[in-house]
């Protein structure tokens, strides 16, 4: 005789998991969202000192540094608001995490190098005596884990995108 | 010799980001119900392949640069008023 033995997850625990993912994934969004945001308004009145943290790491060539120092924080801005709202979450996340893969680049590489700077991911940067590079890289690595986790879980709650752009994907 | 071991990984990560970049895109043009123009994701792709390889080509260089202590790569012109 056999006995049939089910062993699929209970309805409740089937539906309820992605709805626990979803609100996961909105946490990671606003906590993501806020911290961009932040750099970004940290940055921005003080193009001066982002110029000089960005000179610091000297990789970019000296005539791009002027660009990249103000378009960061704008791009940091739009994309931290955009990020908060749940607006094109995973295109994103997904660029969210290339822009932090390029600043752990930036940081590790100025640490193989033997420089001695302060990031200047929230303003300040440039030269310091006792820089904290392992805090930054590991700090950055848990930003690109949330990004890439927003990228893998498709659907979060409350995004604004689905509101207005109707998506039952 | 840091630096060249350094570099090493560089191109190992960049050369990961772009094999996962690569699964990504058909993953997502194989498995979503409604997917973008397969030429979005694929120019998409492209443009962060470039961005990768310059970034890395770059980085590369500037690292390898500095290990012989002239750092050509990012010297300063002489009239420019930014300390390092």
């Amino acid at each position: 005789m056999t006995t049939h033995v089910d062993t699929r997850q209970p309805s409740t625990v089937r539906s309820l998991a992605p709805t626990v993912l979803a609100w996961v994934g909105l946490a990671g969004r606003l906590y993501l969202g806020y911290t961009f945001i932040k750099a970004g308004l940290d940055k921005l009145p003080h193009p001066d000192g982002t110029e000089a943290a960005v000179r610091a790491y000297q990789l970019l060539p000296w005539q791009w540094a002027s660009s990249y120092a103000t378009a960061l924080p704008v791009a940091e801005l739009v994309l931290g608001i955009a990020l908060a709202l749940g607006l094109f979450t995973r295109s994103v996340a997904v660029l969210l995490a290339l822009g932090l893969c390029s600043f752990l680049v930036g940081i590790t590489s100025a640490w193989a190098r033997g420089l001695n700077i302060d990031c200047g991911c929230f303003g300040g940067g440039g030269e310091v005596s006792d820089p904290h590079y392992l805090e930054h890289v590991l700090r950055d690595a848990g930003y690109l884990a949330i990004a890439t986790y927003l990228v893998v879980v498709r659907r979060t709650a409350l995004a604004a995108g689905d509101w207005l752009f109707g998506r039952r994907d | 010799m840091t630096e060249v071991w350094y570099v090493v990984g560089l191109c190992a990560a960049s050369l990961a980001v772009l094999l996962v970049g690569h699964w990504y895109v058909r993953h997502e043009l194989r498995t979503r119900t409604e997917p973008p123009p397969a030429a979005v994701l694929w120019g998409g792709y492209a443009l962060v392949a470039v961005v990768v390889v310059l970034g890395c080509a770059r980085t590369s260089w500037v690292v390898l640069d500095s290990d012989d202590g002239t750092d050509q790569a990012t010297a300063l012109p002489a009239h420019s008023a930014v300390t390092r």
